[in-house]
């Protein structure tokens, strides 16, 4: 059954194209990507040995599409390998004793900024501006609900201990910049 | 005592996994003390819920979905 294309459409179709969309942020490159990454995964499927899921597998496959896509245009500057170095962050947000040096702003309600199409704005060029890996890592965490051991195959992360950290860092990060662009412009 | 640095880590952990109790308790005990983690911990579930919501959303199009149905139809044929 797995090595049914049309069933892979089916099942995968929605993760992948949500995955796409996040990062690219276009509709019909998205679709595209997802077409291209079907394709692949039907002409290399005698290459794959089963040692992840079909999903983990198809979500590589679209990962390196969406890198290749990246490279070519040069939209991404910032740290196209690996995780970036977090200190200046740490260093902004917590003393030297490892408390809170800032002033956190108390968010409003998300019910309140579900529908509100500037607020998506800014959120995809907060997303756009964490380095690459570390954006893959909070979608697949995050959206896709793939598990720590899946992200650490797809994304080369050697343990689930430097995963936790990696995802812990990218959501001060994220948290950082929509404080800045969203809340505390009001 | 939990350090603020730390507290982040093990909110952000507790998303995904269910944390031991003794980390639990240290952390609740924690919150009664800080806002700022707190207001931190109330950010962590605004950017979960709104991610939910918009990932339900979000959804390949029917006509795309056809298209490429048609597509690898093609291929697989050959």
């Amino acid at each position: 059954m797995v090595s049914d294309p049309a069933t892979w459409l089916e099942d995968y179709g929605d993760s992948l194209y949500r995955y796409a969309m996040l990062r690219v942020r276009s509709e019909p490159l998205a679709e595209d990507m997802v077409q291209e990454t079907l394709l692949a995964a039907w002409q290399s499927f005698a290459q794959f040995g089963g040692q992840s899921s079909i999903k983990t597998w198809l979500i590589g496959i679209l990962k390196h599409k969406i890198i290749d896509h990246f490279r070519k245009y040069s939209q991404e500057t910032e740290s196209l390998d690996g995780f970036e170095d977090h200190d200046e962050l740490l260093a902004h947000s917590f003393d030297a004793d490892g408390h809170w040096k800032i002033n956190l702003i108390d968010w409003e309600s998300p019910d309140k900024n579900l529908h509100d199409e500037q607020f998506w704005q800014v959120f995809h060029r907060c997303l756009a501006r964490l380095p690459q890996n570390m954006a893959d890592l909070f979608i697949l965490r995050t959206v896709e609900g793939l598990s720590s051991e899946e992200c650490c195959k797809v994304l080369a992360i050697e343990t689930t201990n430097q995963l936790c950290v990696a995802l812990s860092r990218t959501r001060l990060k994220l948290r950082q910049c929509l404080e800045i662009q969203w809340f505390d412009q009001g | 005592m939990l350090t603020c640095k730390k507290m982040t880590d093990l909110l952000s952990d507790s998303l995904d996994v269910q944390l031991p109790w003794p980390k639990r308790w240290a952390m609740r005990l924690h919150l009664t003390v800080c806002k700022n983690c707190r207001r931190y911990r109330k950010q962590l579930l605004f950017m979960k819920k709104m991610l939910d919501s918009r990932g339900k959303a979000m959804q390949l199009p029917e006509t795309a979905r056809l298209r490429i149905k048609e597509k690898l139809a093609g291929k697989t044929k050959g």
